[in-house]
């Protein structure tokens, strides 16, 4: 029976495709006729018109722009082969057309040399690698080679490290996709050493950052996704500074430079609350909500909406929504830890914090999850989230093994003896048969049960493999440029169609033995927290560099302690939002590299050994832990021998590490035993040995303290840092009153959502 | 002369015109570039106008979505895909990136001076059909953002289904029953057109 859908699309295809209405309903249910009256209506209505001058200045820009790059790319001839004729006829041609071309050439040369200038004084600041790939007009198109020692943290500087003068700008530190805004607002890609000046327009993609250095020592960092205009720049180094920026969207940090004039302006104006400083240091979040935070870290930063100034101190915050004045300052808190609740209510490492429609939650982390988050405080104790960034999936659900296909089946394969589920999220290459050899990573369920959700053929590959997601910063019908890094195509790689600049794209390759990342496949990227992964030599431990590649790695990260320099390994992780490279697990590869497994698993049985229902066969090389018992969370490695046993290298038991901490506040009073805070949730910070203070920490200092959740529950904090000063505590806070703060509603603006 | 071909209005074209078009571009034939502009910018442009309250912004994100088209000439391979579909989807795509920046409110004012102009023998025609269209853009704007999406380039926009599917990376049964909900709720919302 043909569904509604389908009943519904056919008849609009015939209305489409000219058929009367009438002949359209014939014979349809009075309900689906209506649904078609519907969309003969819409396709009836009038359509709102372009005004014919827009669009001619439209067309012809685009004409312009097109042979630029058509001239570029296919030089014309020079007058050499002009014919002889040619000169006469010019001649003849009389003085008004000359003084016509001479007009247009004027004008159209001018344009060009202010244009040609700009462009010169970018690419004189680039590289000189990087010169040679400059292309007027177009930017940079020819992508350079992989740098060698690639950081995805840090793209190679100019060496220039202050702007020439006070009314420009020095753009610094470029990371991924950053574009400034041209005077006919065409966006183009921004490089290290370009200048900017005031009414200039920079914004950043994806897993992008940016850093614009003022004449005064002054700077501001961009984010991922933000945008800022330089409004009005005159940024002296004696005599009043004058640094006016319009932060649009996204998150920024601002590097104040103290100045001795106390009519210096340093100033942020958001869509709702504009931040003045002196010298100080705060980061600036306009949400995609309508909600804006100002979070200082050192000095003082006044922020006025509504004719409402509140003066926010290092280690506080404020925030504005469009229908009310800034808030009292808050404290803030940022940690990590694994996820105990989602909800409207999230239990993190044993705190507790409320989620709005304001909090950002990045990956979909799950209860086990482990994740990065912000939050901020209100006077009345409450922790609202404004970031969830999922870090790591739960390990106890993780596996990865390879082995030979033994059986396919719709919804399950066996694989080196063991059966693993299928589901609709199994990500399968094509063409794989039994008996060929494969690589399978997926989750184990509570029941035991394994579910893959990647399966790879192993085949014989033209290098180690490759693997990740980033922001396309430039394409060419060679190579493309993937968050800094070049990528080589050619008619073998797979890209999916439609791709264009700043889309977000999963990339897998091999890189060749003469350094060439070769991609064979390129598609929209589908995972919302990005990955990547790679195989390749150690070239340091410190940073740690692998084929080139610089990433960084936590607590979190699983390491073989075994590795060395020269030693070949894979290393899969995360890329973190400001386009970071965070490891997860570094592995060292051997000639018994396909039969390799591992995984996390709490143990069921350490005679026979069981982890994760899965039997595993020990022998006198194993290597084992201490202190392991039934139920622990531990982490396997071994191999698959021929005949299915899979023999264990080593069991390694896990901490139950719940998170760690960091969080502002301001101290209510000290004694010898402890200190007391205005924080309903913690209250008093008891002193012990291992507590660490810097700076000088007494009544209405604000602090940060950070600290680690032990296994049983408890809270020890290791360290107290003194940032701020009050003379007295505020009036609303006091040690017998701790509770009497109005609650600013984070929800009022629900009209604006 | 440039100007007399400007005006497309008959914007729901057979795509398979535009495939020699598109080859010729990717060779950098200006003039196919320039047809290339003539057959979609209305289209384009109706796209952002439906979503956007500012007729200035949907100008110039529709000069975007030619500068992007520009850059990425080269990779677009037909392989069956309809190139307004490749197209759209750069749309897509800005229209996204834009909402995300800015919260774009989606909804749109009707042109007053679009609708005298069609009715200009009938004054009472042209209020009633305002009014009307009115509705319409506002029950619009009522929808959920993929029905309104949906509904805006399949009836406004002209596109077809693979083309939607496509443009807005949906399945073509996805984009089917988006558009029958889409079609059900506004039924519900203009009980008396």
């Amino acid at each position: 029976m043909q569904s509604i859908n389908n009943r519904i699309q056919e008849r609009l295809s015939l209305l489409e495709a000219g058929e009367a209405l009438e002949t359209c309903l014939e014979g349809l249910p009075e309900d689906e006729a209506l649904l078609i009256k519907k969309a003969a209506f819409l396709r009836s209505m009038p359509k709102p018109e372009r005004a014919a001058e827009r669009v001619i200045n439209q067309r012809q820009e685009l004409l312009q722009i097109a042979k630029e790059r058509k001239d570029m790319a296919h030089p014309s001839p020079t007058n050499k082969h002009q014919p002889n004729w040619i000169w006469p006829l010019a001649l003849a041609g009389g003085g008004i057309v000359i003084l016509m071309f001479a007009f247009i050439f004027a004008v159209l040369a001018s344009l060009a040399v202010v244009r040609w200038r700009n462009n010169l004084k970018a690419v004189q600041n680039l590289p000189q690698e990087t010169q040679k790939n400059f292309i007027p007009g177009i930017g940079l198109d020819q992508p350079t080679s992989v740098p060698e020692g690639f950081n995805p943290s840090v793209q190679p500087g100019s060496g220039m490290i202050e702007p020439p003068d006070a009314q420009n700008a020095l753009l610094i530190e470029t990371r991924g996709l950053v574009q400034i805004q041209e005077p006919n607002g065409t966006w183009n890609a921004a490089h290290d050493g370009m200048i900017l000046q005031a009414g200039q327009n920079l914004r950043t993609g994806p897993f992008s950052s940016a850093s614009l250095v003022f004449y005064d020592g002054s700077r501001a960092t961009l984010k991922p996704k933000a945008e800022l205009l330089v409004d009005v720049l005159d940024a002296q180094r004696t005599g009043p500074r004058l640094i006016k920026l319009v932060q649009k969207i996204g998150e920024s940090d601002h590097q104040v430079k103290h100045s001795s004039d106390p009519t210096s302006i340093y100033e942020v104006t958001t869509p709702y609350g504009t931040g003045i400083a002196q010298g100080t240091v705060f980061h600036v979040t306009v949400f995609v909500t309508r909600f804006v935070t100002f979070d200082v870290d050192e000095g003082v930063v006044d922020v006025t909406w509504r004719e409402v100034t509140v003066h926010i101190a290092a280690g506080q915050s404020t925030i504005v929504l469009p229908s009310a004045p800034p808030t009292e300052p808050l404290y803030r808190i940022t940690g990590q830890g694994r996820v105990e609740q989602t909800g409207n209510w999230w239990h993190i490492a044993g705190d507790t914090f409320m989620v709005n429609g304001h909090t950002q939650v990045v990956g979909n982390p799950q209860v086990g999850d482990w994740v990065s988050y912000e939050a901020l405080i209100y006077p009345d104790g409450t922790r609202l989230l404004t970031h969830v960034y999922l870090l790591q999936r739960a390990p106890e659900s993780q596996f990865t093994f390879s082995g030979k296909v033994e059986a396919i089946a719709a919804a399950q394969w066996t694989v080196a003896g063991q059966v693993v589920l299928l589901d609709n999220a199994s990500d399968i290459d094509p063409g794989i048969q039994v008996g060929n050899m494969v690589e399978v990573e997926g989750r184990i369920a509570q029941d035991g049960k394994l579910w893959a959700e990647r399966i790879r053929l192993i085949v014989e590959q033209p290098g180690p493999p490759f693997e990740f997601s980033g922001v396309v910063q430039g394409i060419s019908t060679t190579d493309w440029i993937i968050s800094g890094i070049t990528v080589t195509v050619n008619p073998t790689t797979t890209i999916e169609a439609g791709i264009t600049i700043s889309d977000v794209v999963a990339v897998r390759g091999w890189i060749l033995p003469d350094g060439t990342w070769l991609a064979r496949q390129i598609q929209l990227a589908r995972e919302e927290v990005p990955e990547f992964e790679l195989v390749g030599v150690v070239k340091s431990l410190s940073p740690w560099n692998v084929s080139g590649v610089v990433f960084t790695t936590d607590e979190n990260t699983r390491s073989d302690p075994m590795i060395q320099a020269g030693d070949r390994v894979r290393v899969k992780g995360i890329i973190l939002e400001d386009g970071s490279w965070l490891a997860q697990d570094i592995r060292l590869l051997d000639v018994v590299e396909n039969q390799e497994f591992s995984f996390v698993g709490n143990v069921n049985s350490m005679s026979p050994w069981i982890v994760n229902n899965i039997p595993l066969t020990i022998d006198e090389t194993t290597e084992i832990s201490e202190n392991i018992a039934v139920g622990d969370l531990v982490w396997v490695q071994g191999e698959i021998l021929p005949n299915g046993t899979w023999l264990t290298h080593k069991i390694q038991r896990l901490e139950h590490n719940l998170g760690c901490l960091t969080q502002t506040t301001i101290v209510i009073s000290v004694d010898i035993h402890e200190i007391v805070i205005h924080d309903s949730h913690w209250g008093k910070i008891k002193k012990h040995q291992g507590l660490h203070f810097t700076g000088d920490v007494k009544e209405a200092t604000v602090i940060i303290f950070s600290g680690c959740f032990q296994e049983d529950g408890t809270f020890i904090v290791t360290q107290i840092t003194a940032i701020h000063q009050f003379d007295r505590l505020p009036d609303r806070i006091s040690p017998n009153n701790d509770h009497d703060d109005d609650h600013e509603d984070e929800d009022e603006d629900d009209d604006d959502d | 002369m440039e100007g007399t071909h400007l005006i497309t209005k008959n914007f729901t074209m057979d795509t398979s015109l535009s495939c020699d078009l598109v080859v010729r571009a990717q060779k950098g034939d200006l003039d196919a570039i320039g047809e290339l502009y003539d057959l979609h910018h209305q289209a384009v442009f109706l796209y952002f106008r439906s979503r956007l309250d500012d007729p200035m912004l949907a100008e110039d994100l529709t000069g975007d979505v030619f500068r992007r088209m520009l850059t990425s000439l080269s990779q677009y391979q037909p392989r069956g895909l309809p190139f307004r579909a490749w197209l759209f989807r750069i749309a897509h795509n800005l229209l996204v990136d834009y909402i995300e920046r800015e919260v774009g409110t989606v909804h749109v004012r009707v042109d007053e001076k679009s609708l005298a102009d069609e009715h200009a023998e009938d004054p009472i025609l042209v209020v009633e059909k305002k009014q009307a269209v009115e509705l319409a853009y506002q029950a619009l704007s009522e929808l959920t953002p993929s029905q309104r999406e949906i509904l805006v380039l399949r009836f406004l926009s002209g596109l077809s289904l693979r083309e939607v599917a496509f443009a807005l990376n949906l399945t073509e049964d996805s984009v089917k029953s988006h558009q029958r909900r889409g079609l059900a709720s506004l039924r519900l919302l203009l009980t008396e057109i």
